[in-house]
């Protein structure tokens, strides 16, 4: 147990060693730690206090005492150690700290754990950043004034403060960013203006960026970190709302002490609205550029001291200037000519001293010395009565000025020009008009028309508005019409107008004038005298010819008839246009003397006459006849109207002679060689082709082109700027008829190197209307002897085609005339008074028989014509002749002759005119005579069968009467039955009586009395059936109408007696007429017959007479069954009836119309079926 | 013995009065001037047995008349005096016994006076 109690002593010593350990331990760190704390609590910059805890009663903290304070603690107090320690904080720092501090207090030590805070003291004017840590029953607080820093981060928020202000009112927003960090800070301005909700992260920005800029950006970007180049980049963004803004970005990069970059300070500034400007002024400045350019008006501007001047390009280009150079005022203004100069800058200085605006047009001399026209107008902008700036422009007018001169030229030449000129405006008064104009319209001076109105000046007064409405619609016009002069009188004029539009687009309407009365007068009378021809061509077959001599020595065949087809061979067609080819046909031994004949006629006025031959082909002669008259027309040119009568046996057929007169071939070539010289001279052409209207063309075979002048353009409706300038152009326009004929006709010019003559037709292309143009050329060749090139002329002959194409119908209806006349065996006479003789053609030798042989020269002496005459018709044809003869009217008559050799009666129609003459010797008549023995036979025929007709007619009257007599005999049978009753029955009572020896006179007289009565009434019976039976024909008896009409009562008694009533209104005066008794008994009998076979049962019959002195009227009316319309108009047809047959002829009435005729009276009759039928016959005495 | 009695129907006025007068002397005639009258006679003397007609009246034809009577009375014997030649009418009335006989104007006194008597005597059986 020692031992245990040994163990247990030594392990309790260790352990107590151990202890003791231990505590030496700890207090020597907790001598060290208090060590460490004074050093701290000494040497801390920052305030280190003990405070020691007073408790109250229950235990509650009261306050607390200072235990120690440190060196930092005592100087921010301001207080010695002495005065604080054992004190209070309420002693130390005054009352109400411990109220202040107590909530901390309270807090560090219900948690025991330290506790960080920032207070200001107000005692001591402090911010103290303090930690307090409770140790037992005391605490340490240790802290820092933070006074100055709390000032001063202040001052620095302030300061942020204003610069964000400055920055958002800059629109600046700033950034940085960190590199070494790779932070980014943004502004709030920054934040605010790109939308941002705060401060974005680098996926935002990057986001924001456009896609196609980010690499860009970053590349930029990278450079600026890296340095020394600053960061500057415009680039768009997109913001977080969606809204695109341009933005440039300018960034600073900040180095640090060593010189490494660590920052990158920038600003963004949002452009987006400085680019959209830039770009519209942009925009507006090419604009105005272009518009300067365009306009070519040039721009400049003094400014400032007004030394120096700005200039546009275009005022730069005008001076000639390159677009570097520039110009002070002066020297602008020493650009302008010479004498320009002073004007220029008088007018400059006072738009400068007085603000006085200017514009004038001047000569500036370029760079290059071009001399040219210039405007300007100049603008002071004044401000408080001085000028700051003179702007203005300045165009070159130059072109204008030089159709400004050619204007003057222009109207001078139309002031002085013989034709009219004048425009019209769109309101359609004059605005001008040249002399000529006015003096043709016989006005005094130009003036006098300018703003009145064309209505004054056209016949038509309509012409004026609807030419307008022409022009406005197809551009120009040109024609003829009737204007009127100042006096009224009228006058023809040529007119060519057109649509134009002046400087201001308004429409204008010039047109060119020629009076041209002349030549419709002697149009006119052209067509009067062929009017003439036409009258005579009728009548005469043969050639008619009117040629004319024109006092140049130039002739034209103006008409020829067909007859010169037939008889020498020539188309009229072609003989008019190119009357050579008759010359040709000329025999040569004549021409001389032919043409000889033609002077002296035309010399000495006297009437013409030739024999020539005509050489047709085979040297066929034949010998034509020729006379005419010479008659003198205004252009001072002669005209024959002839007759050529074929004079040679008429049998041949045509052929065609071609010889070209030489005097007429050189005429025409000299004319073309004329027209082809002019061609080298376009000025004195143009004159002339303004009157002939002759275009010139020339085509080059090697290049194929061609080359026109203005008036082909104008004839063929081209514009020039139009034409292809190549040989297609003719091509295309000739009408697809003419074309290959025209074209082959061109080769064979070429080739064989002949003269072109040709005639074409083509489309004008403006108008659209059919055109003929007559086109000459002749070839030109190189030194071979090859054609190189055709050259000549055109010319439109539309007017002469058309005139002969109207000659041609006329002429064609000739033709006609002709035929018929040789169809109906027409012989054409030539009657000279003077010598009696009349000259023959072939047929009316042949009608009369005459041989040809015993008149050699056709002359046939007018009596041994008048032998061959019928003696019965001798006189009234000489007389008539003679008629003729002496007043010059056309004669026509018709007569018999008995032919010599056959002894033939023919029937002659004769029909002749006087030649017109002026002079008394020669009288002649012109005629045609045919035989018309045909119709006169014809007409005898006629004659004989009409009479034929009446016989047969006089016997149907007769046979009708028969029939008639036929119904009367019936009648008068049964009409004498009773009076023969009555004679019986007389007779026989009589005789009784007698045989009683019973005669008492009274009875006997009443026996005699029937006697009697009955052998009246039997002798008037008979009586009038004499009067039927008369056949007399005279119609000169005198017709008592009321007893006729009585015996035909009579006649018809048994059918009306007892059955019609018979009603006589018979007049009271005399009813004589004169006629035929048996006839009109005929007529009456048979319309009293029909009346009463027209009443069935019963009726009536008004028989009633009317007379005056000059006729007498028979009305028969009854009321039977009628006529039927249809019937009506038949009645008076023989053999017209209604009855069956056996029961009328149907004659009745076309024989009482027959004789009513006879007697020269009318019949007519009016019906209403079922209801009256009336005749009424009118007899006029 | 008592003469027969006899009716003549005639519109002419002279006619009745001369065969009045005529046949007179044998018979006992009355007289009508037209087809109505005559038929009235008749009506009031039934012992008229009788008749001779015109043919040619106004109103009533002889033919009209007789054709009437028969149809208005028995026993009658009738013929026709007339100007008229025997038309295809007449002669269907005396093949039809309508009429005995026919005599033609002018009158033959004897011939008709034959006929009646004949006609009497038929009667009288």
């Amino acid at each position: 147990m020692e031992k245990s109690n040994a163990n247990n002593d030594s392990s309790i010593k260790k352990k107590l060693q151990e202890a003791n350990k231990k505590l030496s331990y700890y207090k020597a760190r907790v001598d060290q730690l208090e060590d460490l704390q004074y050093q701290l609590f000494e040497n801390l910059a920052d305030e280190v206090h003990v405070w020691e805890l007073i408790r109250d009663e229950t235990g509650e903290i009261k306050t607390w005492k200072l235990s120690s304070a440190n060196h930092t603690a005592l100087n921010s107090w301001g207080k010695t150690e002495k005065e604080v320690i054992g004190k209070t904080t309420d002693q130390i720092f005054g009352k109400g700290s411990t109220e202040k501090f107590m909530p901390i207090v309270k807090t560090i030590f219900s948690n025991q754990k330290p506790h960080r805070w920032i207070k200001y003291f107000e005692a001591s004017d402090q911010y103290l950043k303090m930690s307090s840590t409770p140790l037992g029953e005391k605490f340490i607080s240790t802290g820092k004034d933070i006074t100055d820093e709390i000032i001063l981060n202040n001052k620095l928020k302030e300061k942020s403060d204003l610069l964000n202000k400055a920055e958002e009112m800059s629109g600046q927003a700033s950034w940085k960013y960190n590199i070494q960090t790779q932070e980014w800070s943004f502004s709030d301005n920054w934040v605010k203006i790109f939308g941002f909700s705060k401060s974005p992260t680098t996926e935002e920005l990057i986001k924001a960026l456009n896609p196609a800029d980010l690499e860009h950006v970053r590349e930029i970007f990278q450079e600026a970190i890296k340095g020394p180049k600053n960061y500057s980049l415009e680039h768009e963004i997109t913001l977080p709302n969606g809204e695109k803004k341009w933005v440039k970005d300018s960034a600073k990069l900040q180095h640090s002490i060593d010189g490494e970059p660590i920052l990158l300070v920038g600003i963004t500034r949002d452009i987006t609205k400085e680019r959209e400007q830039t770009k519209e002024l942009k925009k507006s400045k090419d604009f105005l550029t272009r518009i300067g350019k365009i306009a070519k008006v040039g721009g400049w501007q003094l400014e400032g001291d007004f030394s120096r001047v700005y200039l546009t390009d275009v005022t730069k280009e005008i001076y000639g200037l390159s677009k570097d150079q520039e110009l002070n005022t002066d020297q602008a203004i020493n650009f302008y000519h010479p004498d320009d100069i002073e004007m220029v800058t008088n007018l400059v200085s006072s738009a400068i001293d007085k603000g006085e605006s200017y514009e004038f047009e001047a000569r500036l001399i370029s760079r290059g010395g071009k001399e040219k026209w210039v405007y300007s107008r100049g603008e002071p902008d004044m401000k408080d009565g001085k000028c700051v700036r003179l702007s203005g422009i300045i165009q070159d007018i130059s072109e204008r000025k030089k159709s400004d001169n050619k204007m003057k030229m222009l109207t001078n030449a139309l002031e002085h020009s013989l034709n009219g000129f004048d425009i019209v405006d769109e309101h359609g008064k004059f605005i001008y008009v040249n002399k000529a104009h006015s003096r043709m319209f016989g006005y005094e001076e130009p003036s006098d028309i300018i703003g009145t109105t064309p209505k004054d000046l056209t016949v038509d007064p309509e012409f004026a508005k609807n030419l307008v409405n022409r022009l406005n619609e197809k551009k120009s016009f040109i024609g003829e019409l009737k204007a009127k002069r100042k006096n009224g009188t009228e006058f023809d004029i040529l007119m060519y107008s057109r649509l134009d539009y002046d400087e201001f687009g308004n429409k204008i309407y010039p047109s060119s004038t020629i009076d041209i009365t002349e030549r419709k007068q002697y149009e006119r009378e052209l067509i009067e005298s062929e009017r003439k021809y036409k009258n005579i061509a009728d009548n005469l077959p043969g050639i008619i010819l009117k040629y004319k001599l024109n006092p140049d020595g130039t002739d034209q065949l103006i008409y020829a008839s067909d007859g010169l087809k037939d008889i020498i061979g020539v188309n009229p067609k072609d003989a008019v246009f190119d009357n050579s080819l008759l010359w040709n046909k000329t025999h040569r031994e004549d021409i001389k003397e032919f043409k000889q004949s033609l002077i002296d006629s035309a010399q000495n006025f006297t009437p013409w006459k030739f024999e020539t031959r005509i050489v047709l082909p085979g040297n066929r002669i034949k010998w034509i006849d020729f006379r005419g008259t010479p008659s003198k027309q205004k252009d001072k040119s002669i005209i024959w109207d002839t007759v050529g009568l074929d004079i040679t046996k008429r049998k041949e057929a045509e052929f065609e002679l071609e010889q070209v007169n030489s005097n007429l071939e050189n005429l025409v070539e000299e004319r073309a060689q004329k027209a082809i010289k002019l061609s080298k001279d376009l000025e004195r052409y143009k004159l002339a082709s303004e009157h002939s209207k002759t275009g010139l063309w020339y085509y080059d075979i090697r290049t194929n082109e061609l080359v026109w002048d203005d008036t082909m353009f104008e004839l063929f409706g081209v514009d020039e700027d139009e034409f292809s300038g190549a040989y297609e152009a003719w091509e295309t326009s000739l009408h697809p008829e003419d074309l290959e004929e025209n074209v082959k006709a061109l080769q064979t010019t070429i080739q064989e190197k002949i003269d072109l003559n040709i005639l074409f037709r083509i489309k004008h292309r403006k108008t659209g209307e059919l055109r003929y143009i007559k086109g000459k050329g002749k070839t030109e060749a190189d030194e071979r002897g090859n054609t190189i090139a055709v050259f000549g002329i055109n010319y439109d002959v539309t007017k002469e085609m058309t005139l002969a194409k109207e000659r041609e119908k006329i002429i064609s209806k000739l033709e006609i005339y002709q035929m018929a006349a040789k169809n109906a065996q027409v012989g054409i006479w030539v009657f000279d008074v003077k010598k009696q003789k009349t000259k023959w053609d072939d047929t009316l030798f042949n009608i009369y028989e005459f041989d040809f042989e015993d008149y050699p020269d056709r002359y046939i002496p007018l009596n041994e014509f008048m032998s061959i005459v019928l003696p019965e018709d001798i006189k009234e044809l000489s007389e008539k002749l003679q008629k003729s003869i002496e007043t010059g009217c056309p004669l026509d008559v018709m007569f018999r002759i008995k032919t010599q050799k056959t002894k033939q009666i023919k029937f002659i129609r004769s029909k002749g005119e006087v030649q017109e003459t002026k002079s008394e010797e020669l009288l002649s008549l012109y005629g045609t005579n045919w035989d018309v023995t045909k119709e006169m036979q014809l007409a005898i025929e006629k004659e004989n069968t009409l009479n034929q007709l009446k016989e047969t007619q006089a016997q149907l009257i007769q046979s009708e009467k028969m029939a008639s007599l036929g119904v009367l005999t019936a009648g008068v049978a049964h009409e004498l039955n009773n009076p023969l009753n009555y004679i019986a029955g007389g007779f026989t009572a009589l005789e009784q009586n007698f045989k009683e020896n019973n005669l008492n006179i009274d009875e006997a007289s009443e026996y005699l009395s029937w006697i009697k009565t009955g052998t009246e009434r039997a002798t008037n019976i008979v009586k009038s059936l004499n009067l039927f039976s008369r056949s007399s024909e005279s119609h000169t008896e005198v017709c008592n109408v009321h007893s006729i009409l009585d015996d035909c009562l009579l006649m018809l008694t048994h059918r009306f007696d007892g059955k019609i009533k018979i009603i006589k209104k018979y007049t009271e005066y005399s009813d004589e007429i004169f006629g035929n008794i048996g006839k009109l008994h005929q007529v009456f009998l048979n319309i009293l017959g029909n009346a009463m076979d027209a009443i069935k049962t019963d009726g009536e019959i008004i028989i009633e007479t009317k007379s005056t002195e000059n006729y007498l009227k028979v009305h028969i009316k009854d009321n039977g069954k009628g006529i039927s319309t249809e019937n009506l108009s038949k009645v008076f047809d023989p053999f017209f009836t209604t009855k069956s047959p056996g029961f009328g002829t149907g004659l009745g009435l076309s024989i009482t119309h027959s004789i009513v005729s006879e007697h020269n009276g009318k019949i007519k009759i009016t019906s209403k079926q079922n209801s009256q039928t009336t005749v009424k016959i009118h007899f006029n005495k | 013995m008592k003469k027969e009695k006899v009716l003549y129907v005639d519109d002419e006025h002279i006619n009745l009065l001369i065969l009045k007068k005529i046949l007179g002397k044998n018979y006992d005639v009355t007289i009508a001037k037209s087809g109505h009258e005559a038929l009235d006679k008749l009506e009031k003397d039934p012992e008229i047995k009788l008749v001779i007609s015109d043919m040619k009246m106004p109103e009533m034809n002889g033919l009209q008349f007789i054709k009437l009577s028969t149809e208005r009375f028995q026993n009658k014997k009738y013929f026709m005096l007339s100007g008229f030649a025997i038309t295809e009418e007449i002669q269907n009335a005396i093949d039809s016994n309508l009429i005995c006989n026919y005599f033609q104007k002018p009158a033959n006194f004897e011939e008709i006076d034959n006929a009646l008597k004949k006609e009497c005597e038929q009667l009288g059986d």
